[in-house]
């Protein structure tokens, strides 16, 4: 009777191990049919090749906050157009970049892949990535200023926005200002201060300061804005022997006395008591709350903010203004925005390239910007403004408005930066003390990115 | 009578047969390759200068180590580590142990009292970070807004948002979360103390501090062991609470060695994020081996 158990219950197992064998053979053929499945890196595209012999399937690689209808929009009417499919694999925006480094490096990255900032992936991730597309027939399409975000600094071209570009700014409420008797944007350092004094006076935060954890951003947008002043400051040829000297270690950032300055002005709206009391608390979706319900008058951020604001308060009108440093007027960082790359190791370029150029055709941007409004790169191609870009075109032609931000420096770790200023905010670091600790933070990236001079 | 067979499946004079290492060789396999591989790698990495940036991987052998050790937020990491798995090993097992002791006397709800205690150690572990930092903002946060409602002002502290307190703070959402596993062990080791120890000590007239100092502590010497080893290993390789609490901020207060590791990984500093893994990995063999040889060398048997 055990012997009849132990074979029997040994049958049950040899069954159930054969059955669950078989059911794993199917699994690969079923993924292959959705759209937009989390991959757990598997290749794909081969099993597609072997059951569509002609059409092909591309991969874009993306996180889900930047994948916009209007994009799947494109992506259906391309796949309508030729035959191919785009398997698109969503990833949450804090992993993409691991995920992408990873898939690269083993030489098995998408066709298609997105990168935070089309311009500013120059230096943050390996140029050999991207293919160089500026040989592509809609490259003499853009207009002189498009050019001005989307060229590396080799002279290339690789990639277009997904995301309206932006311009960053002081975003701020026109109703309040106007409440608060101000009839003239500040164009220096101390007509800036006499602004938040008068929107003090009626009660409301004059300077949102955005610094919990998870939300740091908001305070390194602040000091983007005031560090980009010196762009305007220094003439051209002084500006690249800054940017070189800072970049090779024959200068560092806290002996810089414009960004000393910078700093002196940040001290002196949290000294006069001009921005919001709890900045390690206030995260970016009080930020939207506060902006929207006119809390707080001014904020410093890009026009990605826009839609969450006029969501929560459609009649809300906003304009943007760049930040003074000392008696100057400051200059706007333009963000090239969200871009779209081609990987120059794709195994499907040709149909990776086709589905660029249907991208950046001036039908489909025209029908693309028509979804949304904002700033557009192509000459020939005509869309209505947001409240951002409008005052961003009138920014840009009074030449107010800087690409490639950061000072150029190529170790730029923006997330220890938020972090030092964290400890800036609350009292912790004077302004020279966070600049030296940022300092550190650099040598040791440059030094692991095998920089020369460090 | 041994028949023949059976002894052929006794195997050899040592008693040890053939078929127990064929039936472990693919659980064995899989382990060696998801977990014993990668390490040996991640070793050998620890001493290149490979990156995202680098064109080839190239041995740079005890560079990488010094350059580690040099690393400017290295201390804080390191005074942050110890004050973590310190605090958490020693306040989780006091905890663990005192609940044990109640839940293991003549209470009526006890089996749910120890579903209640032990759940927290189910939960998503993101989830909870998520819980916590809603619990634990000072400004809006569950814990302030009731301390201020009951005229306890003084107690509202910063929590996540002061750099005094953030630590303590990834220490108090580990104490809540882990302790019910400290305590479940505990249990089955106040469980296995026999009877007649006990009874034998009421006999000769102890009384309960003297019961429990002279007879149940000594026999639970062995479920101390296993939870102190098992709270010090996994606070010194912290890294989830702090990461879904406060991503070790404000600054980088509550940064720790893996929040580091992590963080240079990010970047795309592979040889220099291992390197700060292998550094860990020696000091937890350190670090446990001597508290292990300690430890059991209390541990009685009546």
């Amino acid at each position: 009777m055990k012997k009849f158990a132990i074979v029997f219950l040994a049958l049950i197992l040899l069954v159930s191990v054969l059955s669950g064998c078989a059911k794993t053979a199917g699994v690969p053929e079923s993924n292959t049919q959705q759209d937009s499945a989390v991959s757990a890196g598997a290749d794909t595209n081969e099993e597609t090749k072997t059951q569509n012999k002609e059409p092909v399937t591309i991969t874009y690689l993306c996180a889900p906050e930047n994948y916009p209808d209007r994009f799947k929009d494109v992506i259906a009417a391309w796949e309508e157009k030729t035959g191919n499919k785009v398997e698109v694999q969503l990833f949450p925006s804090a992993e993409y970049q691991n995920i992408l480094k990873t898939r690269m490096m083993a030489g098995e990255g998408p066709d298609l892949y997105r990168s935070d900032d089309l311009q500013a992936c120059e230096i943050f991730w390996p140029k050999e990535w991207a293919e160089d597309l500026s040989d592509q027939p809609w490259v003499s399409r853009i207009s002189e200023g498009g050019k001005a975000y989307v060229t590396w600094t080799d002279g290339t071209i690789r990639g277009i926005p997904v995301l309206n570009p932006g311009i960053n700014g002081m975003m701020y409420n026109k109703d309040i200002f106007e409440q608060a008797g101000i009839t003239e944007l500040p164009e220096t350092w101390d007509e800036f201060l006499e602004c938040c004094a008068k929107i003090k006076a009626i009660g409301i935060t004059p300077v949102n300061l955005q610094g919990a954890n998870g939300s740091t951003f908001g305070l390194s947008h602040l000091t983007m804005m005031m560090f980009t002043g010196i762009e305007k400051i220094y003439s051209t040829e002084d500006m690249a022997e800054l940017a070189d000297k800072l970049n090779t270690n024959q200068m560092k950032l806290a002996d810089v006395p414009e960004l000393n300055e910078a700093m002196d002005q940040f001290q002196q709206l949290i000294d006069l008591g001009y921005t919001n009391d709890d900045p390690l608390t206030n995260t970016y979706e009080m930020t939207q709350s506060r902006f929207a319900n006119g809390e707080v008058a001014m904020h410093p951020c890009g026009d990605f903010i826009l839609g969450f604001i006029t969501e929560q308060n459609p009649d809300i009108r906003i304009g943007v203004m760049p930040v003074p440093l000392g008696d100057n007027r400051g200059a706007c960082p333009i963000m090239a925005g969200v871009g779209l790359h081609v990987n120059a190791n794709s195994k499907h370029k040709e149909e990776a390239i086709d589905f660029f150029n249907f991208f950046a055709s001036q039908e489909v941007q025209t029908e693309y910007m028509a979804k949304e409004p904002g700033m557009n790169i192509f000459s020939d191609v005509t869309c209505e403004q947001s409240m951002f870009s409008a005052d961003a075109s009138k920014i840009i032609d009074e030449g107010l408005a800087v690409t490639r931000l950061n000072l150029k420096i190529q170790a730029w770790q923006d997330r220890e930066w938020q972090s030092i200023l964290q400890e800036f905010v609350i009292g912790t670091k004077t302004g020279n003390e966070a600049l030296a600790e940022y300092d550190k933070r650099i040598e040791l990236a440059a030094k692991n990115m095998n920089l020369p001079g460090w | 009578m041994i028949n023949v067979r059976t002894r052929k499946l006794a195997g050899n004079a040592h008693g040890v047969t053939k078929y127990p290492k064929l039936f472990a060789m693919p659980a064995l396999l899989i382990y060696s390759v998801f977990f014993v591989l990668p390490i040996l790698a991640g070793f050998y990495y620890s001493f290149t200068n490979w990156s995202m940036f680098s064109d080839e991987i190239k041995f740079i052998g005890l560079k990488q180590f010094a350059e580690v050790l040099k690393n400017p937020e290295l201390a804080i990491a390191t005074k942050n580590t110890v004050v973590f798995t310190v605090v958490s090993a020693v306040v989780k097992n006091i905890l663990a142990f005192s609940l044990a002791i109640a839940l293991t006397s003549g209470i009526r709800s006890k089996n749910v009292l120890r579903a209640v205690f032990y759940a927290p150690a189910i939960l998503n572990i993101v989830a909870t970070g998520l819980i916590f930092q809603a619990i634990l903002n000072p400004s809006t946060g569950f814990l302030n807004l009731t301390l201020r409602k009951i005229g306890l002002d003084s107690l509202a502290l910063g929590w996540i948002a002061d750099p005094k307190l953030s630590i303590y703070s990834a220490v108090i959402m580990e104490v809540w979360r882990a302790t019910g596993i400290s305590m479940s062990i505990y249990v089955a080791g106040i469980q296995s103390i026999p009877r007649d120890c006990l009874e034998a000590a009421t006999i000769d007239g102890a009384n309960a501090i003297q019961k429990f100092f002279r007879v149940t502590l000594p026999l639970c010497m062995q479920s101390i062991t296993i939870n102190f080893m098992l709270t010090i290993i996994y606070g010194l390789r912290m890294f989830t609470i702090i990461f879904f609490l406060t991503k070790g901020g404000p600054g980088n207060s509550s940064e720790v060695i893996m929040t580091l590791a992590y963080k240079y990984m990010c970047a795309g500093f592979n040889g220099y994020s291992s390197a700060f893994n292998m550094l860990l990995v020696v000091a937890i063999i350190l670090i446990s081996i001597p508290l292990l040889i300690m430890l059991t060398k209390k541990e009685v048997e009546y």
